[in-house]
């Protein structure tokens, strides 16, 4: 079937953040990859979000509100026609407190959610996660296009919510796609990503037991690419598919592919990892349930909590129904990645 | 092989527990179905009629104290380990029994009309 | 001293009611799916076969399948058998001529290539060929005219196809070794078990069956067994002479018998289960079948994870309903439209079966590893969603204080709420208390030949190295068919 008519107007929620930011540089910047005429509009929190965006694309429209705030909703989609798209990546991942789980990931996506629905867009893509789906019961073991929620502590239960507000109105009418990627890495990444190189070049990634946990990871282009199908091809409504790349990686293979990205790329690494006994991974999460039930969060707990396990999906519905086709692998977007932190001057 | 029977052990608190469990069972029923579940521990295998029968002992003394019942209800509730796998049985045993026998029994027990 | 060609219940040997002492050239302990192709491709083989079995000759249609008479009469301890452990799992054995064969649901699946290729190098099983295992496979599967259902499955099987298509799920028919009459429906099969097969075929080429005859132990000497201490239907003992014993008694019985007889070097150490969860679910329509089993089976997630249904009378139901009676207990008045589904995992654990002096029945504890928790907890979660995904209305899983699920949010609450020590474990498939293979670990040879023993061999689910993630009768028949072979290439009948 061919794919759906570029909209006459895309609105990205979050475009400020790393993915939404990737969007606009994709979608409306000068060398994206899915470039795209008509209107582009971006939902941001504030003028510096403004400027962030309007850096990487100057004929991006920017609206100044929130998810949290419905009023700002309306404003984003005044005047827009009704062959409107909109690719919602607003969420919260690392709060200072659990309750801004709920706010953003639960009832801000229910906000746009019943918006857009209101509005009478053409399509909704809602950015969700693996977290809602908690982590694989083994390291064998692969999620599958469908599987039953089990959300990890307050983020996985603030995306299964949001998840859920979505396919309510798809009940109604509502056409949307649901796109879940894991763990994303690549250009555009937030300072914790930094850390992550660091702790490789010292030696210090924490892995627990033998390190044959398998994580799904995703490079951002590679989730673009995904968006971008999700939101054109023709299909039912409610669908929902794992972006992510090709396969996925053992602990093992991340920290030796990304050791040997930044040698290739100059920088002196230290061999090895952190070796910690699983239960200390286990010990991390049961710390973190803890905190997280006082209304409390902790980001480093959170990630060595998760690390200890397995995060592992099945793309091949994305590839077959969608022609999703990621083009990046680790190893090569590890090296653009270092090589976008050494141009912005960011320290590794 | 040993030729003692565990009734006097597991039919008073078989049928305390099917009284507290479906009370509109009939008493002809309830005795009836209490006998099953004994002629069942009475088959098992030796080292798990032991358990059995070792967890049934002061559950027989529990169920024998006056104004017992509330102790009884609430430890037919409450999974414990080892007593609850003994009342897990006796109900396992018992319910299929009845569902088998008098498959139109009403969940509290009693006869449809 | 051979027998005519009858067949069947007819040609029982009924124990005389004083001391009898018996000779036989191969002694077969367990008429199963294991004991009898034994006794038939021996005694074809011109040996003298005489095989005693612990329980009755039950034909086939004097018993309604899956109720509790048939458990009291063809089951081990009326069907109440547990491996303790936290939490304890209970099992079923079939005890009567033909073994669990008279008394499963009669899915057959072939052992898996990768299976046997994973059990050749890790267990150093010699010669195992694929081609000559297949080979065997489809005698077998002639022999027990092996055949999916003719026509429609029943609509409780249609629920694990509809739900698995719906979430693109693997899934496939399981043939059945079942006869069906011209024209006949999924109800109508004759189920093709060993009393229908391989046993009257043995008593054809003249073996004898000695049925209630429980064997308490072998007389060893050195490095053969001389002669079986059994107990007879009328409880006086009786002694067989034999020059070769395959023992054949289930995963728990063999290794049992053979620690009673003084051999306990790794025998019994390595029990392998596949943990089974429950759940039962409601649906629109009638969909129960009493006195039968669905055939599909859901292998999306297999080995690890395997989904199909239950037994599902309304005693049945009521059983998988009991953990949460309060809540539940609504949906037995619509058990037409209520069937039991399983989620079965391949577990890590491992278990141990004991024989303890004194006592007639051996201590059989398990153990599930933290993964194997992690895996019921999934599995039993996965098949809400594929329930729910198949259309039911409302899903009751089998655990204390499980939610009812009636949307896939309510599943995050299963997710949640579940523990395996709250929930209702079982088993049906037990095996490899006695593991063959050249490995340090395997208690036989390749062929099932006992270490250190000259004329002791095993030749049922003991030998299987570990749980192979499939019906395992498949697997039983032809590493049975197997070794009786290589048994009969190497040693000769006395004539």
């Amino acid at each position: 079937m061919d794919d759906l008519s570029l909209p006459s107007a895309t609105v990205i929620t979050g475009a400020a953040g790393w993915l939404g930011r990737a969007l606009v540089h994709h979608l409306a910047g000068e060398t994206g990859e899915h470039p795209r005429g008509g209107t582009v509009r971006a939902l941001v929190l504030d003028q510096a979000e403004a400027d962030a965006v309007h850096a990487i694309s100057d004929r991006v429209e920017t609206v100044i509100g929130s998810v949290t705030d419905p009023t700002s909703l309306e404003r984003l989609l005044v005047g827009l026609p009704a062959d409107t798209d909109v690719i919602h990546t607003a969420g919260i991942i690392h709060p200072a407190k659990v309750s801004d789980f709920f706010a953003v990931n639960a009832t801000g996506t229910a906000n746009v959610a019943a918006t857009v629905h209101r509005a009478g867009v053409r399509r909704l893509v809602h950015v969700s996660s693996n977290s809602p789906f908690g982590t694989n019961p083994s390291e064998a073991d692969t999620f599958r296009a469908h599987e039953p929620y089990n959300p990890y502590l307050g983020y996985g239960e603030s995306k299964m919510q949001g998840e859920l507000a979505v396919l309510d109105h798809v009940s109604l009418g509502l056409d949307a796609v649901i796109v879940r990627p894991p763990w994303f890495y690549g250009p555009l990444q937030p300072p914790r990503q930094t850390t992550f190189f660091r702790l490789v070049r010292g030696g210090k990634f924490p892995k627990f037991g033998a390190g044959n946990q398998r994580r799904s990871m995703v490079y951002v282009d590679n989730l673009v690419q995904g968006i971008v199908r999700a939101e054109l091809t023709p299909g039912p409504s409610g669908r929902a598919y794992w972006i992510a790349d090709e396969r996925a990686y053992t602990v093992n293979e991340i920290i030796e592919t990304v050791g040997r990205a930044l040698t290739d790329e100059g920088y002196d690494v230290k061999p090895g990892a952190m070796a910690l006994p699983v239960i200390a991974g286990r010990i991390a999460e049961r710390a973190d349930r803890i905190i997280q039930g006082t209304g409390r969060y902790q980001q480093q707990l959170h990630v060595m909590g998760e690390m200890a396990h397995t995060i592992a999906c099945d793309i091949s519905a994305a590839q077959a129904e969608l022609a999703y086709q990621p083009q990046i692998a680790l190893y090569e977007g590890m090296r653009r990645s270092i090589q976008w932190c050494r141009r912005e001057g960011l320290a590794l | 092989m040993s030729g003692h029977s565990s009734r006097g052990l597991v039919r008073p608190f078989a049928q305390r527990l099917l009284s507290a469990d479906l009370p509109g069972l009939s008493h002809a029923q309830r005795d009836q179905v209490a006998a099953f579940t004994v002629q069942r521990v009475d088959e098992l295998p030796s080292v798990l009629r032991l358990g059995v029968e070792i967890i049934a002992a002061p559950m027989r003394i529990v169920v024998a104290i006056p104004g017992s019942g509330r102790a009884i209800t609430w430890l037919i509730h409450h999974p414990l380990p080892l007593v609850g796998e003994y009342v897990r049985m006796i109900r396992s045993l018992a319910y299929t029994y009845i569902w088998e026998q008098w498959p139109l029994t009403l969940p509290d027990g009693s006869s449809p009309r | 001293m051979k027998h005519a060609s009858t067949t069947g219940a007819d040609a029982v040997t009924h124990a005389p009611a004083t001391e009898a002492l018996y000779d036989a050239e191969v002694l077969i302990i367990g008429s199963g799916a294991g004991g009898a192709t034994t006794a038939a491709l021996l005694a074809e083989a011109g040996f003298d076969v005489l095989i005693v079995e612990e329980g009755d000759w039950v034909e086939q249609g004097t018993v309604v399948p899956f109720s509790l008479d048939q458990m009291n009469r063809q089951y081990r301890s009326g069907g109440v058998t547990v491996a303790l452990g936290l939490p304890s799992i209970a099992y079923t054995e079939g005890r009567c001529a033909g073994g669990g064969t008279e008394v499963n649901s009669g899915l057959y699946r072939r052992p898996p290539a990768e299976l046997l290729d994973r059990w050749r190098t890790q267990y150093h099983i010699r010669d195992l060929d694929p081609d000559e295992m297949y080979a065997i496979a489809e005698e077998v599967e002639t022999a027990l005219n092996v055949t999916p259902v003719p026509g429609a499955v029943s609509p409780a099987s249609t629920v694990l196809q509809r739900g698995a298509d719906a979430l693109h799920w693997q899934n496939s028919e399981s043939p059945r070794w079942m006869k069906y009459p011209a024209g006949g429906s999924a109800a109508s099969g004759q189920r093709q078990s060993m009393t229908r097969t391989y046993l009257p075929r043995a008593q054809r080429a003249g073996a004898r069956l000695l049925t209630q005859c429980r064997v308490r132990r072998l007389s060893i000497n050195g490095t053969r067994a001389s002669d079986a201490e059994v107990v007879l239907a009328d409880g006086s003992p009786g002694r067989i002479r034999f020059r070769h014993v395959f023992v054949c008694g289930g995963a728990i019985h063999t290794p049992a018998l053979l620690q009673r007889s003084g051999l306990r070097e790794r025998i019994g150490d390595t029990l392998a289960v596949h943990p089974t969860v429950k759940l039962a679910a409601r649906f629109p329509d009638p969909i129960n079948m009493p006195d039968d089993v669905p055939v599909h089976q859901v292998k999306e997630f297999a080995p690890e994870i395997s989904f199909g249904g239950s037994a599902s009378n309304p005693g049945l139901v009521a059983l998988s309903l009991a953990d949460n009676w309060g809540q539940f207990s609504h949906a037995l008045q619509d058990w037409e439209r209520v069937c039991v589904y399983y989620a079965a995992i391949t577990s890590e654990g491992k278990g141990r079966v004991k024989a303890i002096p004194g006592l007639r029945d051996p201590l059989v504890t398990y153990h599930l590893t933290a993964r194997d928790r992690q895996m019921l907890r999934s599995g039993l979660s996965r098949l809400a969603l594929l329930m729910l995904a198949a259309g039911a209305d409302e899903v009751y899983p089998s655990y204390h204080h499980a939610p009812i699920v009636r949307s896939t949010a309510d599943i995050a609450e299963l997710q949640r709420s579940f523990a395996t020590t709250k929930a209702t474990v079982m088993t049906v498939h037990l095996c490899s208390t006695v593991p063959l293979g050249e490995h340090p670990r395997c208690a036989a040879d390749s062929f099932g030949q006992v270490r250190g023993m000259k004329n002791v061999w095993v030749n049922d689910a003991s030998m299987l190295p570990d749980a192979p993630g499939v019906n395992p009768q498949g697997s039983v028949m032809a590493f049975a068919v197997r070794n009786a072979r290589r048994f009969i290439g190497t040693e000769r009948p006395r004539g």
